[in-house]
This record gives structure tokens, C-alpha cells and sequence, in this order.
């Protein structure tokens, strides 16, 4: 009889076990939020904590809790798992080329029902072309925390060695720079230094990148009214054109590691003389003591072009305390105080132009002429777009590209069979 | 009265049982039975994860795999892996395992050597060997040219080779872990056969392997592959720290692209669909390996 009491009680605990996993929340009147980020740097996570602490000492109401995805290609799953359990994050850093599939799946609370309520927010603060990329079928849904674009990143001691004195500024000039970069220092017959790498792999890497030379070369991604693929034009096939050029033809860049094109490693190293990168590699770049670098902007063809990143504040569906409490905090991102710390901790662009105006940021532009050269190439911005197809298309898009890039099609035959596929998901 | 008291007693013997085999059974409900059945009626449906409707689309999932040209070379990229790395891994591990049988020296370090890649995470291993297998600077091209071959660009040509790099790492990572399972296989069957063998001139060697050994660890054999099978046919970490299914999607296995289905393009209903395929296949193959490998002759 002992014996059968025991087994219940303790098949009981099991159960509870189970059903009181849930646990209580905090103290009533203070609404606490999880901030979701995919920020990978100790520096920058650093500064990171610093300006929650400050936010959460001026909201006595609210406290601001930071939480790590880790790498951020990995997000999507997690945020599919929390959403569906029933327990979505409350606000998340992710990439606003999003903007449009969570919109679309009802997920999201619009940033514009805020925006359109809160008369201490001045939207106009904030730069236009990132408000457009947050937006989902003219409606603003997220909220823009940092900045970002491409250029080339050159290794000046390569450059003197090879007696470069003035950076390339055409796709003619940098093939002939490039050229000149690449070396077969022992004479075996293998190259040890390439003048460029291009980015190889399916993923986004690729695609952002080849996008600002399709822009470069005067094409466009879409059509004006989003309906259609517009990179499968002349435009588009010179570009790809170019990249193969650059591998098989010139022969003066490699591959990067697949899907892999951001590792500075090769750079770093001086087997690559210059590379395709964003602003935020500059704290790793600057903790390099043997590393002699310098930016300058993507080559025209037809004309500049850059493509903008960055990554936005998604806030997500929990309730009207929790909701309210993560636009707070999404406005303190992108007011100046935090935009201009944030920046010159990291290297980051800020978002809104009080941030850059401030005589702070203004001074350290005349001091970092690197980061200087990505703000200014903000001007010649283009951006992706932020419809929920984009992902399935920019997929498509990047499978053709690496079938291009080792000769199983030629240029045209891979833009018209990735703006085939592409066509299908916008009119589906 | 009598009859009643054992009526009792069979029913508390019963419920005793029940409450035994309970929580087993509740957690296999919980995370694989219910699973399941959520995967199969995920599959007839169109759905992001995100979104709280689920739109039923019947069997248009399924449908859509019937022209689905990366699909197809998932599942053959899926087999292809399979039939060389499952037969090389078991080959290796059974060799191994007699090796090491055997009291030769330093059985004990060589053993725990071999085993070591088995806790070792694919992670870690699989940057490691994204090293080595590098085009430019990598060891083993290296090696290669050491002894006179043309270097190899393993991870970023269009041929098998990327396959084959994957393929070495998973062979390299599970070898210890069958090695061990066939060691035990090894040690339950009786010396004394071997000891009789031997007045008859077939107890050692190679005759001994082929009459004694290899008949007497059919079971062993049979366990350990259908288990390598199903490893193999579910391997997703090795592909993704190498080769992200590149290049060209030579080495895009299905677990592989279920993933990119459901957590980069948001279709979970078709990754559901996948998985099903995967799951049939899995079961056809298994069943065969029953019907192969465990014949009539040898006793479970």
C-alpha cells in the first residue's frame, strides 16, 4: 500500500513538472521586455549593455532585458518557434529586409499606429530611404535601430608595394588596380595574392552584394511598381558579366569561402588586396595591429551605387503594456543620444540626422575619415525591397549567380531563369 | 469470492504495469508520436510558422514535389551520401573492432583515440576540416603536393569532391562510435568455438573471421546498420558548417533543404511534406535491411 501511495505521489510530481514550467512574472507596476539581438561583438555588446542600463535608470516602468540569438542568418527559426509557442519575443534586431514576411503574417504591431499617436516623436528625424524599407504596403511596420552599406576595403600597404597611388573610381580603373594586385610572389605557378574576392554561395552575402553592381551598371531589381523582375536587363547580365570577368577573364580575384564572403580573414591576411565589406567590421579591422586599411567607395559604371543595410527593430504582438513599453525603448534607439554613442562605439551609421549633425558625430568624421566615406556614400543608397517575397527571390537569384560564377551558364541564361523563378513568387 | 480477489489482484498487477510504463510512454507521445502527426497534417497545409491560419491546400504540397528539380537532387544527393559513407564507416569500424580485439599494445590509447571524434561536436570538427580541405592553403592539399597530385579545389568545384570532403568528415567522426558497439558484438561470442575451430585448422585468421566471427555477429551487424543508416539519412550539421549544400547544391542533402524551406523561405507545409518523403524512405529502407541482413538462419 506504501508502495502504491509513493508511485502516485511521485507520478503526480512528474506532472507538475510539466505543468508549472511557466514562470511568474515580476513585480506588478514594472513591465519587463526582452530585447532579441543577433549583435556578435564583445565591444559593441559592451556599449550595448551600457545604453539598456541608461534607458531602464530614466524608465523607472520599464525594464529592458538583452538577449542573444546569436549569428543572425539563424534568427528566423527561432522567432518562428517563440511565435508560434504562443510567446513571442517582445522586441527583436533583425534585418529589415523582413519587414514585409512578418507584416504579412499579422505578427507585428505597425509602428505607423505609434508613430501616428505619439506627438513626442519626430519622424521626419529619421532618414527616408531606411522609412522606406520599413514599410509594408505603404504602412511604416518597424522601426530603424542602425545603418550600414557596402564599399571596397583596400589593404594600403599592398597598394604601395604595388605603386598604386590613387584608388580606383571605375570598373575599368579597378580592373586595372586589381591586376596589378595580383601576385605570384614565389614564382610556383599559383597565385598567393588576388587583387579582389568575389563573394560565392546562395545565401543573402551574395545577392546584397551583386545588387550594387547591378545598380552601378544603371539597372534596376524590380520594376517601378514591384510587379515584376527587373534584373535580367543589359544592365543586369554586364554586372554578372563583370564578376565572372573578374574570376576567369582578368584573372585577378578568387572565391570566397562559400556563403562566407564577410570574413575578413584573407584580407587580414594580405592574400586578398581588397574587399567587399560594411562599416561594421572596423572595431575587428582596428584591433589589428599589422593591418594598414582604407575605404573607398564602390567603382561606378554608370553611376555609384551602395546598397543600405542595417538592421531594424521588429516589435512583435504581446500585449498593450508590453507593446507600449518596446516603442518607448524602440524611440530611445533612434534618438540621438543613443544613435551618435552607438555609432562611434561601433562604427555604425546613424539613422536619424540630428544623430549626424551633432557636433560629437560631426568630430569624430573628421577623425575617421573611413567611417566619413560610408556616410557619405549613403547619397548614392539604393535599398532592397521590403516585400515579403523577397527572401524566395533573392534565393532563386542567388542559386543562378553561383551557377553563373562556375560557368554552367552563361550571365543571361542565369538572370533569366532566377527572374522566371521570380516572377512566379510575385504572382503568386 | 475467489474469483473476485484474483480479478483484483490481476487489475492492480495491471495498473502497477501501466504505471510503470507510463511516463516512458508519455514522453514518446509528447515529443515523436504527436510530432508526427502534427508534421503529417502540417504537410497538407500552406503555412509561414508566423501566422495563426493555417490555409489547407489538400495535396498540392505533394504535388508540387513531383517537378521539383532541387528536390530531386536532394534525394539523390541524400542516397548518394548514404551508399558511400555508411558502407566505408562500418567497414572501417568492423576492421577496427578486430584489430582491437585482438591484446596488441596500447589497445586501451589506439581504442580511445578512435572514439575521441565521436564526442567531439560537428561544429567544431567541421571548421576544422573547412581548414584543412582549404583550396589555397589547406593541409591536405599540402599533402597532396608533396607527393606530386594536382591540389584539389575540394569545397568550391562543381564535381563530387565537396561530397567527398563531407563524406570523410562523417566517416571520421562515427567510425569510433560503431567500433565500439561491434567490440561488444565481438566480446559475447564464446572463445570456445574458435578453441574448436582450431583443432580443425579454420580458428584463426581469415577462415576464422568468414565461419565464426562474421556469421555470429549478424546481429551486431544488422543493428548497427540499420542505426548508421538512419544517422546518415538525418545528417545536417556536417553540411552546414562545410558546405552550406553548395556548390551548386552537390552536396544539398534532404534534411538540408527541409531546413531552407521552412526557416529561410517560410514554407513550413512543403518542409513538412519533405520530412514525410523522408520518413517513407527511411522505412523502406530499414524494412529491407530486415529482409537482407537478419535471413532465417540467425536467432535474435
Amino acid at each position: 500500500m506504501k508502495k502504491k501511495v509513493l508511485l502516485l505521489l511521485l507520478s503526480v510530481a512528474l506532472l507538475f513538472t510539466f505543468g508549472c514550467s511557466k514562470d511568474s512574472g515580476s513585480a506588478d507596476d514594472v513591465v519587463e521586455i526582452v530585447f532579441w539581438h543577433g549583435i556578435e561583438s564583445k565591444e559593441n555588446n559592451e556599449v550595448l549593455e551600457r545604453k539598456i542600463a541608461e534607458f531602464n535608470a530614466k524608465h523607472p516602468d520599464i525594464n529592458v532585458k538583452a538577449q542573444s540569438y546569436g549569428a543572425q542568418d539563424q534568427a528566423v527559426g527561432k522567432i518562428q518557434t517563440a511565435v508560434s509557442g504562443g510567446n513571442p519575443p517582445d522586441v527583436v534586431w533583425l534585418a529589415p529586409a523582413y519587414t514585409g514576411q512578418f507584416a504579412q503574417a499579422g505578427v507585428l504591431v505597425p509602428a505607423e499606429d505609434f508613430i501616428a499617436n505619439d506627438a513626442s516623436f519626430n519622424a521626419n528625424d529619421v532618414y527616408e530611404g531606411l522609412w522606406d524599407v520599413s514599410s509594408y504596403s505603404g504602412k511604416r511596420y518597424t522601426t530603424p535601430f542602425s545603418a550600414n552599406n557596402l564599399a571596397i576595403f583596400y589593404n594600403k600597404d599592398l597598394f604601395a608595394k604595388a605603386g598604386i597611388t590613387k584608388t580606383p573610381d571605375t570598373w575599368d580603373e579597378f580592373v586595372d588596380v586589381a591586376k596589378k594586385l595580383t601576385v605570384d610572389k614565389n614564382g610556383n605557378g599559383k597565385i598567393d595574392q588576388y587583387g579582389f574576392q568575389v563573394p560565392i554561395g546562395t545565401n543573402e552575402w551574395t545577392v546584397w552584394t551583386w545588387q550594387t553592381y547591378l545598380w552601378q551598371a544603371g539597372g534596376e531589381f524590380l520594376t517601378e511598381d514591384g510587379s515584376a523582375p527587373a534584373f535580367n536587363s543589359i544592365a543586369g547580365v554586364e554586372a554578372l558579366q563583370f564578376w565572372v570577368d573578374l574570376v576567369y577573364k582578368y584573372e585577378v580575384a578568387n572565391f570566397s569561402e562559400t556563403d562566407a564572403g564577410y570574413k575578413t580573414e584573407d584580407f587580414e591576411a594580405g592574400r586578398i588586396a581588397m574587399q567587399i565589406i560594411g562599416p561594421w567590421t572596423l572595431p575587428q579591422l582596428n584591433a589589428n595591429p599589422d593591418l594598414n586599411y582604407g575605404v573607398f567607395f564602390m567603382p561606378k559604371n554608370d553611376r555609384y551605387a551602395t546598397n543600405i543595410g542595417g538592421e531594424n527593430l521588429f516589435i512583435f504582438k504581446t500585449d498593450e503594456a508590453r507593446e507600449k513599453a518596446a516603442w518607448e525603448f524602440a524611440k530611445y534607439v533612434m534618438s540621438a543620444d543613443f544613435q551618435v554613442d552607438w555609432a562611434i562605439a561601433t562604427g555604425y551609421l546613424p539613422v536619424s540626422k540630428s544623430a549626424v549633425e551633432s557636433s560629437e558625430y560631426q568630430q569624430y568624421l573628421n577623425e575617421n575619415p573611413v567611417v566619413a566615406t560610408f556616410v557619405d556614400q549613403m547619397n548614392h543608397g539604393f535599398a532592397r525591397p521590403s516585400i515579403p517575397e523577397y527572401n524566395a527571390i533573392s534565393a532563386a537569384l542567388g542559386q543562378e549567380i553561383e551557377k553563373a560564377l562556375y560557368r554552367q551558364v552563361t550571365p543571361k541564361e542565369a538572370l533569366d531563369n532566377a527572374a522566371a523563378r521570380a516572377q512566379r513568387e510575385l504572382s503568386r | 469470492m475467489f474469483a473476485k480477489s484474483i480479478n483484483k489482484r490481476i487489475l492492480a498487477e495491471n495498473l502497477t504495469a501501466y504505471a510503470f510504463i507510463f511516463p516512458a510512454v508519455f514522453l514518446i507521445t509528447l515529443f515523436i508520436i504527436y510530432p508526427i502527426g502534427f508534421n503529417f497534417y502540417l504537410s497538407f497545409h500552406e503555412w509561414d510558422a508566423l501566422s495563426a491560419n493555417k490555409t489547407f491546400i489538400g495535396l498540392n504540397n505533394y504535388k508540387e514535389m513531383i517537378n521539383d528539380e532541387q528536390l530531386h537532387q536532394a534525394i539523390k544527393n541524400t542516397i548518394v551520401f548514404t551508399v558511400t559513407s555508411v558502407p566505408l564507416t562500418l567497414g572501417l569500424a568492423l576492421f577496427l573492432a578486430v584489430l582491437l580485439d585482438k591484446e596488441i599494445r596500447g589497445r586501451a590509447i589506439i581504442r580511445t583515440a578512435i572514439f575521441t571524434p565521436v564526442v567531439t561536436s560537428y561544429v567544431a570538427a567541421g571548421l576544422v576540416f573547412v581548414w584543412m580541405f582549404n583550396y589555397n592553403h589547406g593541409v591536405i592539399n599540402e599533402l597532396l603536393m608533396l607527393i606530386g597530385l594536382e591540389p584539389v579545389n575540394w569545397l568550391q568545384s562543381t564535381g563530387f569532391w565537396a561530397m567527398t570532403a563531407v563524406v570523410l568528415l562523417t566517416v571520421w567522426k562515427n567510425t569510433g562510435y560503431f567500433m565500439v558497439i561491434f567490440l561488444a558484438g565481438l566480446q559475447s561470442i564464446p572463445k570456445e568455438y574458435y578453441e574448436a575451430a582450431s583443432l580443425e585448422g579454420a580458428g584463426s585468421g581469415w577462415k576464422g573471421f568468414w565461419f565464426i566471427t562474421w556469421p555470429l555477429l549478424k546481429p551486431t551487424t544488422l543493428f548497427v546498420s540499420v542505426i548508421a543508416l538512419i544517422f546518415t539519412f538525418r545528417s545536417f550539421e556536417q553540411f552546414y558548417v562545410m558546405t552550406k549544400g553548395g556548390p551548386m547544391g552537390t552536396t544539398k542533402v534532404l534534411v538540408y533543404y527541409m531546413y531552407e524551406q521552412a526557416f529561410k523561405l517560410f514554407n513550413m507545409g512543403y518542409a513538412a511534406a519533405v520530412a514525410m518523403v523522408l520518413l517513407v524512405l527511411v522505412l523502406v529502407i530499414t524494412l529491407l535491411q530486415f529482409r537482407l541482413i537478419g535471413d532465417r538462419h540467425v536467432q535474435y
